[in-house]
């Protein structure tokens, strides 16, 4: 198999990556190998990478390469990414981890004299709960005097979105996956009340820069150019520590938009009933050996955890609750889980987008599920969002080649209460035909009855 | 320092900016400047005084070419 472009690494002439057979090579150009040079010689990004900061990084041979329009002066490997997430996908403490950790590399990187070229989100990846720095090539050597090129970016990209949340209740999620470059400074401020804008924080690093921003597009360019850019060391050390110090108490802003994240206390099922539920998963997992399982609607990731202890080796969960997900990160965090938990609107999910409709990849071009849990979950969009029965169905089985789904009859006080106050247009709706349209698609393993509303669980296998 | 900040912190927030191309990160490399001492804050002074100079010229002398008037 031939070496494939990625379609998002096209930014830095430096350096492109490829993947050849899921191995994924960085190939340095003539413009990027002096610094590669001089950044490799501090043993920095090894170091760190010992961490678990920055992914591991090795130089191989670059005749690897077998292509005869590509001339690398070197070509470095990193492991394969078994999954790729976006920060418009992440809640607010994942984007605050994220946040920190860019925060603290650019800070040891100035101690040892070098300095990140870029501060963007999505050169952060997650493995479980610990992100991960993936893109090596943008530390480069410290110049005396420069200012933070990623300064306007890590605002954009980071510090934006945490405090769109944290000031004013609002996440960022859909506002940050329709702009893919983050949250503006400019937009931020219209939003804000002027005297939150007079904290110094906020001031110096969001209010100001916007400003002095609209004020120098009048001034010529040769006018700036001429400015002074001595900026000292410490000062850029004072601004990340700073802003550190500042991001790392930053909360959400309490809010009561949460359906599900008080589920743990709110259950829908009585004891037994939830026995009967976790037998069936866990004998599901035990006997399919599947190494990703996705779980759909999450929730607080107590099934996801649930797998993993049956013997998945990692789960990435999908929920439209803000506070679920939150709950879900601190699982994965507490119980050092291999858990992604990750937003996600199951009748818009991830978009392919950005340059060329390929820069960043939509979920389902990401598929990597052995196995799908889909637990309560289908009656949000069956009923929820009219999603008819046939097209959820065709739809949850070309996500795995098998899984487990849970079948909500209009009996159950949660579905009545969704019916409540709207017309009751769901006439198929019921368990025979969920079970006929099923049958169609996949063989039905085994099914169960597991609550006294008659919820039930099918294990299915695609045909 | 702290008077610079506040006589900062009232241009910034009530002198309304005019609007063209230039480059996005030129506010937050002045903002770093400003951060790093009386250098920064000095250029910046000059940026205000000339925009609160060509405001009273332009508008005395040819109010129709005004292209950098206050909003308000």
């Amino acid at each position: 198999m031939s070496l494939i472009p990625d379609p998002a690494s096209f930014r830095d002439p430096a350096g492109r990556i490829f993947t050849k057979n899921k191995r994924i090579f960085r190939l340095i150009s003539d413009r990027g190998a002096h610094n590669y040079q001089l950044v490799r010689d501090t043993n920095f990004i090894q170091k760190m990478a010992g961490l678990g900061k920055i992914i591991e990084t090795l130089e191989v041979d670059p005749v690897i390469i077998d292509d005869p329009a590509l001339h690398p002066n070197y070509v470095v490997e990193h492991p394969f990414l078994p999954f790729i997430s976006y920060p418009y996908e992440w809640c607010f403490p994942m984007l605050k981890k994220a946040a920190l950790l860019h925060l603290d590399l650019q800070s040891q990187a100035l101690e040892g004299n070098l300095m990140f070229s870029d501060a963007s989100a999505y050169n952060i990846q997650f493995k479980g709960p610990r992100p991960t720095f993936i893109d090596s090539l943008s530390i480069q050597p410290y110049q005396e005097g420069q200012i933070w090129e990623g300064h306007r970016q890590f605002c954009e990209q980071f510090l934006n979105p945490l405090l769109l949340r944290s000031l004013l209740g609002v996440t960022h999620n859909s506002w940050y996956r329709g702009n893919l470059e983050g949250i503006p400074s400019d937009e931020l401020c219209k939003m804000l009340p002027w005297y939150k804008k007079l904290s110094r924080n906020l001031f110096l690093h969001v209010a100001l820069p916007s400003r002095l921003n609209n004020l120098a597009k009048n001034e010529k360019a040769d006018s700036l150019s001429s400015l002074n850019h001595n900026l000292p060391k410490e000062t850029l050390t004072k601004i990340f520590k700073q802003l550190y110090s500042w991001i790392s108490n930053l909360k959400p802003l309490a809010s009561s938009n949460s359906t599900w994240g008080n589920y743990d206390f709110i259950h829908c099922y009585e004891s037994e009933e939830i026995i009967k539920k976790q037998n069936f998963i866990t004998h599901f997992i035990q006997k399919t050996k599947p190494n990703t399982v996705w779980d759909l609607g999450c929730n607080t990731g107590e099934y996801s955890e649930l797998a993993l202890g049956a013997g998945a080796s990692q789960v990435i969960g999908f929920d439209f609750d803000q506070s679920a997900l939150e709950k879900s990160f601190e699982r994965a965090e507490k119980n050092n889980l291999n858990f992604l938990p990750l937003f996600f609107d199951g009748a818009n999910p991830s978009p392919e987008q950005g340059w060329n409709c390929q820069e960043r990849k939509s979920l389902m071009n990401r598929k990597n599920a052995d196995a799908v849990l889909a637990l309560a979950f289908e009656h949000h969009l069956a009923i929820g969002r009219n999603i008819p029965l046939d097209q959820f169905i065709d739809w949850l089985v070309n996500l795995a080649p098998c899984g487990v789904v849970e079948f909500i009859p209009k009996e159950d006080p949660n579905l009545k209460l969704m019916l409540r106050l709207r017309k009751d247009i769901f006439d198929d709706y019921n368990e025979e035909s969920f079970r006929n349209i099923l049958e169609k698609k996949c063989r039905i393993v085994s099914s169960q009855t597991i609550s006294k509303s008659k919820r039930m669980l099918y294990w299915f296998e695609r045909l | 320092m702290k008077h610079v900040f506040f006589v900062l912190v009232f241009f910034a927030l009530f002198v309304e900016p005019a609007y063209c191309y230039l480059d996005p990160g030129t506010g937050s490399m002045l903002a770093q400047l400003i951060m790093g001492g009386v250098a920064g804050v000095l250029v910046v002074f000059k940026l205000y005084w000339k925009k609160v100079k060509s405001f009273f010229i332009k508008t005395n002398s040819n109010p129709e070419r005004d292209d950098t008037s206050q909003k308000e």
